[in-house]
């Protein structure tokens, strides 16, 4: 029970952190909102009143303590302000948004895991063998490329030279219905799933390798070994154990996941959470920055907490409060 | 087993992919009327009304005006023509001018079109100046006043003569719907709305950063569009862009084509490249209210030290042309026919050292009072072709021992910094707005303009030419004074105009071909949907013949260049697949052999 009260409240504090900074950082860029809606020629051209209007339209012309008041309150009640760039209510924006990023986030997670975890124990069981140098050098490879440019390869070979899949949006530009539609949609979401996967994919297998190798180590394996259990047998208890960090890994890495869907996303004009912050960014729209970076915050320090909470589950030894890894 | 599972997956997605590409939509192929063209842009513009556009699209005004109809069209024309006006009568001096409406004339919602909403639609616009062209009636000219003479007369009054009413604010200014816009208060709010316009586009959907869908307008009075249904998909990613296009899931880019991509786009068979004219210009401002670019003759020598010429040949690929000291694009009907910008910086240098600037023991240029010239370059980081600029001219102004720092940074932040004064020079470009407009001057370096934006140049010489101009009602003694602003402009100059590039765009035309290069307008302008206007058969075969012909004419240029571009696809092209095929190969078979041993190993 200490023990949870401690972790819960240790991410409490975090969360207060991050509806701090939430607020700040984006007023402490430069530059507002008024710039990016009219153009030079016309921005330029404002009297001060009429740039006094426009902020006050916003909620902007409140003194920088007032706008924070509002903002917890906005929190509290669950709605936050109106969008300047989109003139619509950010809860609205980002609940629309929010489905897409879900998808490409959580099938490129699981696709990452999947791939990673199963390449690692594949190289961990032949470790130092040829295929698995060569797998590690791959893996390697792939953790060192920023997403953003496998996007790009992706789109050369599987959209330009064959023609497999699209490259815009998440849903087809012509109205479909039923299967059809829910085919091209998963057709859109392969390209960006697959790149995002890039995030997290050589980070996975880096640590299920050396994870299975250290279980390969322990003594239970030689039990097992001694009492003639087949390798394949043998291979499957230690891969059950060594599958706990992997796990808590996957849920670590949300938020690089998310912070990278905003890359990826742009690039293949991905209606989710990462484009609408991109776009808010380059508009410096405060209501929208802080209303989607508060649900990533929410999202990845839950995410947290929750690996944190489902570690005893997962390892007796944590739970007995002895030894193993913390 | 798991491997089995996993052999499952991969052929149920192998076979997923196949259905949906076989699903995937052929592009329409009709002669006469297109059902469907695909034209994508690169952002969100809210609900295309004066209130909520945003010029993010890359469209400038042709959505808006897709959806809207103005009394004349087009603001870029030296003559513009009727449109929603039939005709327009000045009084003697200019002042009110009584505008016929064409009659019969509806909204989308099948509402009369009458002379209630044009005189709304100026009252409306006057009293809520945020909208983009406000700025048309209540800076210059300035409105005062309507009066309703019968449903289709209307009598529009300016506070000074208005010469010029079709072109401006009468091709500008959209009409708006009275029984929608009459009940809103704060137009900024209501960006989130379908809109009710009277032009050949109605706007049926839109999903902010997605895509916007029209239909076509059957009852438009310049004849139905020939493109029932337009869709526009925004693609935030250059790249991305060009694929889709080069794949056919789009049927035309409205964002231009960067000069490295020209070449490579011509040769693709099934897309084709068309030279528009919006009349764009780069420029270099000046801070001209803080030392040293206050002072004319400095800002003179960095004109002299800019070599012009190689900033098109390198940045553009030679698809442009170098800027002249009159500032004003060469191909307008406003610009002096003669004009040049020298490059000469032996001069530049002499003239420096005339005006005090010597070369400090260090090389670098000092003020008459011994402070070393520190000069920073504002750029847009998101810019490539500026940021090139900005790297050359700093390169070139170090030639005569100036000390330029290019600084790139992200608009907002660019925005913020040149207003409040935190630079010396910055790159910027402005289109049909400078170049077309008789009151351009008075609108980017007049008295209206206070703040640094265009770089605080504020000359009262300058401004009395302008003033005098814009209410000049004769037009040859009217462009005579442009012709001398445009001379003082270029003795003094508050800017250097870099280069104006050739620009192209992209389309498909098995998709769609009634695309036509309308002068000031893109791809987009609303001409290229009506029958009266968009290019038809008999244009494309005579702008095949005369390809032909120019072909026959220069053989030998014409293999160079699909040489050269054989080569540069090579270069480019051909490293990326090995690569990528590579990589592919090599893990393939990492995983294979080593499956296979495996088994060996387990059996």
């Amino acid at each position: 029970m200490p023990r949870l009260v401690r972790v819960v409240g240790q991410y409490a504090l975090v969360l207060l952190a991050a509806v701090v900074l939430n607020f700040a950082l984006p007023r402490l860029a430069p530059g507002d909102v008024v710039d990016y809606l009219l153009p030079p020629a016309e921005s330029g051209a404002l009297t001060d009143e009429e740039r006094a209007a426009l902020f006050e339209g916003y909620g902007l012309d409140q003194p920088t303590h007032v706008q924070f008041v509002e903002y917890v309150q906005g929190l509290v009640r669950g709605d936050f302000l109106m969008s300047a760039r989109y003139g619509r209510p950010v809860r609205d924006l980002v609940l629309e948004r929010l489905p897409w990023t879900v998808l490409l986030t959580g099938s490129a997670t699981l696709l990452a895991l999947t791939v990673g975890a199963f390449a690692g124990f594949r190289s961990a069981w032949r470790r130092g063998r040829s295929s698995d140098v060569s797998t590690m050098s791959g893996f390697m490879v792939a953790d060192s490329m920023p997403p953003f440019f496998v996007a790009l390869l992706l789109i050369l070979v599987f959209s330009v030279h064959l023609g497999w899949f699209p490259v815009v949006g998440a849903v087809p530009v012509v109205p479909m219905e039923g299967l059809a539609f829910a085919v091209e949609v998963a057709r859109r979401a392969v390209l960006p799933v697959v790149s995002l996967s890039f995030m997290t994919l050589g980070t996975m297998y880096l640590v299920a390798r050396p994870a299975l190798i250290s279980e390969l180590r322990e003594d239970y394996v030689l039990l097992a070994e001694a009492k003639g259990l087949s390798p394949r047998q043998v291979r499957r208890h230690a891969q059950r154990n060594a599958l706990l960090p992997v796990s808590t890994l996957t849920l670590m890495n949300l938020g690089t996941v998310v912070g990278g869907a905003t890359v990826i996303e742009t690039v293949f004009s991905y209606p989710g959470l990462g484009l609408l912050i991109y776009e808010s960014v380059q508009a410096r729209d405060y209501p929208v920055l802080q209303g989607a970076f508060f649900i990533l915050a929410v999202t990845v320090v839950v995410a947290n907490l929750v690996a944190d909470l489902l570690y005893p589950l997962f390892d007796p030894r944590v739970r007995r409060g002895v030894g193993g890894l913390r | 087993m798991t491997s089995r599972g996993a052999a499952a997956l991969a052929l149920l997605a192998l076979g997923l992919a196949v259905i949906g590409a076989a699903l995937a939509p052929a592009a329409a192929q009709e002669p006469e009327r297109v059902e469907r063209v695909t034209a994508a842009i690169n952002g969100w513009e809210n609900n295309l009304t004066p209130y909520g556009i945003t010029f993010q699209s890359g469209a400038f005004h042709e959505m808006i005006n897709l959806v809207h109809d103005t009394l004349y069209w087009s603001h870029y024309a030296e003559e513009p023509e009727p449109w929603l006006a039939e005709s327009a009568e000045p009084n003697e001096d200019h002042t009110v001018w009584t505008v016929q409406l064409r009659e019969g004339v509806t909204w989308h919602d099948g509402e009369d079109l009458t002379a209630d909403d044009v005189a709304f639609s100026y009252d409306y616009q006057f009293d809520n100046p945020s909208a983009r062209y406000s700025h048309h009636i209540t800076v210059l000219p300035e409105y005062a006043g309507a009066e309703v003479l019968d449903e289709h007369t209307v009598e529009l009054r300016f506070e000074e003569p208005v010469p010029r009413f079709p072109l401006v604010p009468a091709a500008d200014l959209p009409i708006l719907p009275e029984h929608v816009w009459g009940d809103i208060d704060q137009p900024r709010d209501a960006v989130d709305e379908l809109p009710v316009g009277s032009g050949p586009y109605e706007l049926v959907e839109m999903e902010s950063d997605e895509r916007y869908v029209l239909e076509a307008n059957d009852d438009y009075f310049k004849g139905a569009p020939l493109v029932e249904q337009l869709v526009l998909p925004i693609v935030r990613d250059s790249s991305a862009a060009f694929s889709a296009l080069r794949t056919g899931e789009i049927d035309a880019l409205v964002r231009g084509v960067p000069p490295e991509l020209i070449a490579d786009l011509e040769d693709e068979p099934e897309v084709e490249v068309l030279n528009i004219q919006t009349y764009e210009g780069h420029q270099l401002y000046f801070h001209a209210q803080q030392e040293p670019t206050s002072d004319a003759a400095f800002r003179r020598a960095v004109g002299l030290a800019v070599d012009r010429e190689a900033l098109v040949e390198r940045v553009l690929q030679g698809h442009g042309r170098p800027g002249r000291d009159e500032f004003m694009h060469p191909d307008s009907y406003l610009a002096k026919p003669e004009g040049a910008g020298e490059f000469d910086p032996d001069a530049a240098a002499t003239q420096l050292d005339e005006a005090g600037y010597e070369v400090g023991d260090d090389g670098v240029r000092q003020t008459p009072d011994g402070q070393p010239i520190e000069l920073t370059l504002l750029v847009n980081s998101f810019d490539p072709v500026q940021v090139r600029t900005a790297e050359l001219v700093s390169e070139q102004l170090g030639e005569i021992g100036l000390d330029v720092q290019v600084e790139g940074v992200d608009p907002g932040t660019l925005s913020d910094q040149r207003d409040s004064g935190e630079f010396d020079l910055w790159i910027g470009s402005l289109n049909n707005h400078m170049h077309m407009d008789p009151d351009a001057f008075y609108h980017f370096f007049g008295p209206g303009i206070t703040g640094l934006t265009f770089g605080g140049y504020d000359n009262p010489e300058f401004n009395e030419l302008m003033e005098r101009a814009a209410v000049t009602a004769d037009w040859d003694e009217r462009l005579q004074l442009i012709h001398e602003q445009q001379d003082f402009f270029a003795e003094e100059l508050p800017a250097v105009m870099l280069f104006y590039p050739d620009e192209y765009q992209a389309y498909r035309p098995a998709a769609y071909d009634g695309w036509f290069a309308d002068p000031g307008h893109l791809l987009l302008t609303k001409r290229a949907f009506l029958p009266d206007y968009a290019a038809s058969d008999e244009d494309s075969a005579e702008a095949g013949e005369a390809a032909e012909a120019a072909e026959a004419a220069e053989p030998d240029d014409d293999a160079e260049a699909a040489d050269a571009a054989a080569t540069g696809d090579e270069a480019g092209g051909l490293p990326w697949s090995v690569l990528v095929a590579a990589v592919a190969v090599v893990a393939v078979a990492g995983v294979v052999i080593g499956r296979r041993r495996t088994r060996e190993e387990d059996e």
